[in-house]
This record gives structure tokens, sequence and C-alpha cells, in this order.
């Protein structure tokens, strides 16, 4: 019989759209809803990500790469001498004020490197050369960025906390969620413009040797040095986490998220449910036939199953599209991870589930003797 | 237990004893079949005849197992159908009844072979083998020309043939057809109520029709005339006397 419900499903065109549409739409609406918070949350971390570090090592009391508690120089030694460390590079983050010579002001993030391998500089240099940030008063900005302190370009010169400073090359970065320019430049240039810190380090990135895996030199350095490790993703979740609980922003988008949910379950069950009206008669028959109650709620079950697969499918298949052909680093923050693929094939799991219940319950008392009547 | 005169080498096949049935509650009650006795027998063609609303389809819906009553007996080949649970009673009707109906009630959307072969995938049987037999049967009441297109394809009449078909596949023991030619014209009713008597007919199967076009009650063994939830009178047709209605 599971070959007549699919007819019964497919025959009618115009029924079987309006099934489907229904459900392609709420699937839609939470796949983009989804895909915005990701995306945003992305953007958190994207400093993280284009410093490209496997392990990161922090003050045990860092909730985030943007909160977190500066350490001696001394603590990327300690780190250093843990066996299965190939290499362990201070990364400095801080903030200063950038003037323009026209007086323009603005507050900006300076992320210092470390001078001899330069990791943690990201890659998509523009304009300049890299080389050319270890020249005294060197910084290279990351562009769009930079209005708020009179769009300095390559050689222009501008003020960093009263210090004289100029471009020596422009960096395409990722969108990030800060507002904040960001302009990158050597550890020892940081100690110069903030002559004042005695704890100039907020990371240490690491790299494991071949011979350990990220996850043991991760506890090997805990326990020998008292300091935090991080793999590159649980750091990024950490940092999305703060930003998650310190802007509202998952309450937000959860609201819409929640009336999509219910419009969705809504929309989907009124359909599903007109649609076995719509069958009535033929499901009359059935029964007078002697369909046995399992087998007609697994008709319906399996009906309802199909137009939520099929709704899945396009749904979230026309926002993925969208999130393809969405250029990387526009305003628009867009991102679709498998996994809310998988979120929402369980919402509209749960939707069809509803549904069908609903259906099934109304189905099930059909009275046979209807059959007869006219 | 029932006692009932039978007939040699007759089985009974549907035996109604001290039947009621009204709907409704309170003011509003409506008795709609008095104090019901009748018997049918296997092999038989029986006709039940009267005006419109005399509770002819309130009796077969209740002999057929979809309908129940208020008191009395029921009995279809020796099983008592009263008494079973919901459940039971799906599952007598699937293996025993075959039904045929005044809007022919068939699919749309699944072709004519499909529709014939329901019975049969509704017991469970394999979709390929359910559709072979569908064919057969489909071939045996003139239409195996349609067997894969739809009934919106078909007359009215072709939609009622391939309702018989159906209504044959699980070979029944008890066929009910509730007015199957008032939604044909008077040609075609005849000729359906005609094929009607040819593939169904069967020693060990009892066909019951409910029909208010007196111009063909001659396939009928039996004629039952309902008047008022009543039975009025019951007929034998001889065969043997040409034209007697
Ligand atoms: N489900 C029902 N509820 C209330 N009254 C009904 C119902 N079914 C039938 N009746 C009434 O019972 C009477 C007999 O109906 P029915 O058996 O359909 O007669 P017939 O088939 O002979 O025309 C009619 O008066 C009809 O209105
Ligand atoms: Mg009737």
């Amino acid at each position: 019989m599971y070959q007549i419900a699919l007819k019964m499903l497919f025959g009618d065109k115009a029924k079987f759209l309006t099934l489907v549409v229904g459900l392609t739409f709420s699937v839609m609406l939470l796949t983009q809803q989804g895909s915005i918070f990701c995306g945003l949350m992305l953007r958190t971390a994207s400093n993280i990500f284009e410093t490209g570090a496997p392990i990161w090592v922090v003050d045990p009391k860092a909730t985030s790469f943007n909160d977190v508690v500066d350490m001696k120089l001394s603590e990327v030694l300690r780190v250093r001498s843990v066996q299965g460390v190939k290499w362990a590079v201070p990364l400095a983050l801080h903030s200063a004020i950038a003037q323009s010579d026209e007086g323009d002001t603005g507050v900006a993030q300076v992320i210092g490197v470390d001078d001899q391998t330069l990791i943690g500089l990201p890659k998509g240099m523009t304009k300049g050369r890299y080389e050319d940030i270890n020249q005294p008063g060197a910084v290279i900005i990351a562009k769009g960025r930079s209005e708020r302190y009179g769009s300095p370009q390559v050689g222009d010169y501008f003020e960093l906390n009263d210090q004289r400073v100029r471009v020596v090359g422009m960096l395409e970065t990722q969108k990030s969620f800060s507002p904040f320019p960001i302009m990158y430049t050597t550890l020892n240039k940081v100690q110069q413009f903030f002559p004042e810190k005695k704890r100039p380090v907020s990371f240490i990135l690491v790299k494991n040797e071949a011979s350990i895996s990220p996850e043991k030199l991760i506890q090997k350095i805990q326990t020998e040095t008292g300091l935090h490790a991080y793999g590159l993703w649980d750091f990024v979740f950490l940092t999305m986490k703060f930003w998650a609980a310190n802007t509202g922003i998952p309450i937000n988008l959860g609201i819409n998220v929640l009336m999509v949910i219910i419009i969705g379950t809504v929309i989907s069950a009124q359909t599903l449910y007109a649609f076995m009206l719509d069958n009535t008669r033929q499901f009359g028959t059935f029964k007078a036939i002697g369909i046995e109650n399992k087998t007609l709620a697994g008709m319906v079950l399996f009906q309802s199953a199909i137009v939520g697969i099929i709704g899945h499918g396009i749904g979230s298949g026309v926002i993925s599209f969208l999130g393809l052909i969405n250029p990387p680093n526009s305003q628009l923050a867009f991102y679709t991870p498998p996994q809310l693929i998988g979120i929402t094939f369980v919402l509209v799991c749960g939707f069809c589930l509803l549904a069908a219940v609903l259906s099934i319950i109304k189905v099930l008392r059909i009275d046979p003797a209807i059959v007869f009547r006219g | 237990m029932i006692t009932t005169v039978t007939m040699p080498n007759k089985t009974i096949a549907v035996s109604i004893q001290g039947l009621n049935k009204s709907f409704g509650d309170g003011e509003n009650r409506l008795h709609v079949l008095h104090d019901i006795n009748l018997t049918l027998q296997s092999g038989s063609m029986n006709y039940i005849v009267g005006p419109s609303g005399c509770g002819k389809t309130t009796l077969i819906s209740i002999m057929a197992g979809i309908l129940t009553a208020e008191s009395g007996e029921t009995t279809l080949f020796g099983t008592p159908i009263h008494q079973l649970k919901k459940s039971q009673k799906a599952k007598f009707r699937r293996e025993n009844i075959g039904f045929i109906f005044q809007q022919f009630n068939l699919v749309a959307t699944i072709t004519n072979a499909e529709n014939v072969a329901v019975p049969l995938l509704i017991q469970g049987k394999p979709h390929g083998k359910a559709i072979e037999q569908a064919k057969l049967l489909l071939e045996q009441v003139g239409l195996g020309d349609k067997i894969n297109s739809f009934p919106r394809d078909l007359s009215g009449g072709q939609q009622q043939r391939v309702a018989i078909a159906r209504a044959l596949i699980n070979n029944p023991r008890l066929v009910v057809c509730d007015e199957p030619t008032s939604a044909l014209d008077g040609k075609t009713g005849a000729q359906i109520l005609e094929l009607l008597t040819v593939v169904a007919r069967d020693p060990n199967r009892c066909v019951v029709v409910v029909t208010h076009d007196n111009r063909i009650y001659k396939y009928a063994d039996q004629l039952i005339e309902m008047e008022d939830g009543r039975i009025k009178s019951i007929q034998q047709v001889d065969h043997t006397k040409p034209s007697q209605f």
C-alpha cells in the first residue's frame, strides 16, 4: 500500500505542490535564520582563523579571543620547553588610539606577531611587502577598517598611542564581528607602543611535533605550565560562546527561529491535514475493504515523511545555494554548516510527525459507513 | 444459537435475526430498521428494492460489517460478526467481502490495475503479484486494454467495471452493491448488472444488490422488498417464466 500512498501523494500535482511549498518555505526561513546566526558567530572568530595556529595557549582566566589576561614573555619560554612543541610564538592583542595628521581619531586593535617568524600575520596582502613589517614604526593595516583615522594608504604616516607609525602594507582580511579597525605589527614594536605593559603577550601560538597529537600536547602544556590550551576549533567555539553570551544575538535570532518553527508546524500540519481530508472517501473505501489501522497510519506517516524530505531538500538546497553565491566578504554574514541542515531536518521531522499524528487521528476516525452515502 | 431451516445443498451465507437500528438521540431519534429477519444463500443473487429512505443502505452496511446494529444478530458464513471487535471485523471484511458503490469510489491518482489490486494490497500481497491478478480480472470485465490508464480516462460504466473487478479480486464470499447503476444511464446500468451476474455468480458466493431500477430484476434469484425499515416481501424469481417483471 506504500506505493499506492506515494501515488496518491504525487498524483494530484497541484495539491502536492501546496504541501511541499508550505514546508519548503518553513525550511528556507529556518535555514536562513540559522545561517545568519552561524555567519555572525563565525565572524566573531575570524581573527582566530586568519592566524591559523593549531593550538592556542592563554592565561587560565581568558574567556575568549577578545577577553584575555595578558602574560609575561617568559611564559613563551615555559611553553617552548614542553616536549612535543614544535614551535611556540607570542601574539599580542591590545587596544590603542590611532590618530591621523588631520586629527581623526579612533580606537584600533593592534596585533603584534613574533618578530622572527611573523607567525600569526594573515595571508592576503594586497599592497606592500610582509618583510617591511620589521622596519621601525611599520604597521600593516587590515583594509576597510581604517576610515576612523583617515584611511591611510601604504607609505602614509599616522599616530598610534602618540607614536609615529608608517603603513607598509594592506591586508584583505575576513569580515570581523568586532567593529574596531585592526592593524598588525611586530611584538617588539607593540612593546614600544605600550611601554607600561609588563605583560605584553596575549596568546601563545603553538604547533605540535608530528610525533604527538594536538590533543595530547594540549594536555601536557596544561599540566606542565598551568596555562590553558585550546585546539583551534575549541578556541573558536569559546570565542563564539563569549559573543553569544554577551550580545543577545542568540536570544534575538532565537525568537525569530521559534516563530518560524511555530509557523512551519502550523503550515505543514494544516496542509497535510487538508490533504488527508480531501482523501476521506478514498481512505473510507480502504477502511470498508478492511485495511488494518496500522497500515493506514503507516501510509499517512509515509506520505508526510515524503513531503518532509522533499520540502527539506528543496528548502535547504535553495538557501545553501544562496549562501554559496553570497560573496565571501560581503556585508551579509551567512554560513550554512552541514550541522544546520541536520538540525533543520530534525525540526522538519518534528513538524511532519506532528502533522502526521493529527492526520492519523482523523483518518482512523473515518467511519467506513460513509462509503455507501452520497 | 440461531436455528434456521436450510435448503438441501445450500449453505447459508447471511443470517440476520431481530435486527434493529436507529440513528440519533432523543427527539431526533430515527428508527430506521425494525426487527429485520433475513437469510441469504450462497450461490444466490439477491436484489433489495424499495423506496428511497426505507433503510436499504443501512441494512447492507450492517450486513457488510461497516455499521453496527443496535440489537439483533448478523451471522456471515457461520461467523457472528456482531460479536467481533472492530479490528476483527476489518480482517473479516478484507477476507470475505467485496464492495461495489454507487459512486465507484476509485482512487483517481492510481491506475485501473492498481485500483483493482487494492484489496490484495490491503491484505499484504506483494505489489507485483497483486497487479498481475488485477490485470486478469480487468480482462474478465472487458477492460484488458485499460490496465495502465486511470479512472478519469474511463466512462462511468467502465469505472463501475473496474469497481466490480476490485470487488471480486479477493474472491469474496459475500459481495454487496449499493445502487451500482444509479449513476449510470439505463442501458449502461443494465449492462453492468448483466456483467455482475456473469462474473460474480459463484456457487460459494452470495451477491446482494440494492437497486431501484425495476427494469433489471431479471438477473435476481431472490427479490427482497423493503418499506419503512421493514421487509415487506421476499420473492423467489422463477427464471423459467419469461419476463416476470
Ligand atoms: N448516519 C445517519 N444518521 C442519521 N440518519 C441516517 C443516517 N444514515 C441514514 N439515515 C436515515 O436512515 C434512513 C434510511 O436511510 P438509508 O438506509 O440510506 O435508506 P435507502 O438506502 O433505502 O435510501 C433515512 O431516513 C436516512 O435519512
Ligand atoms: Mg441508499
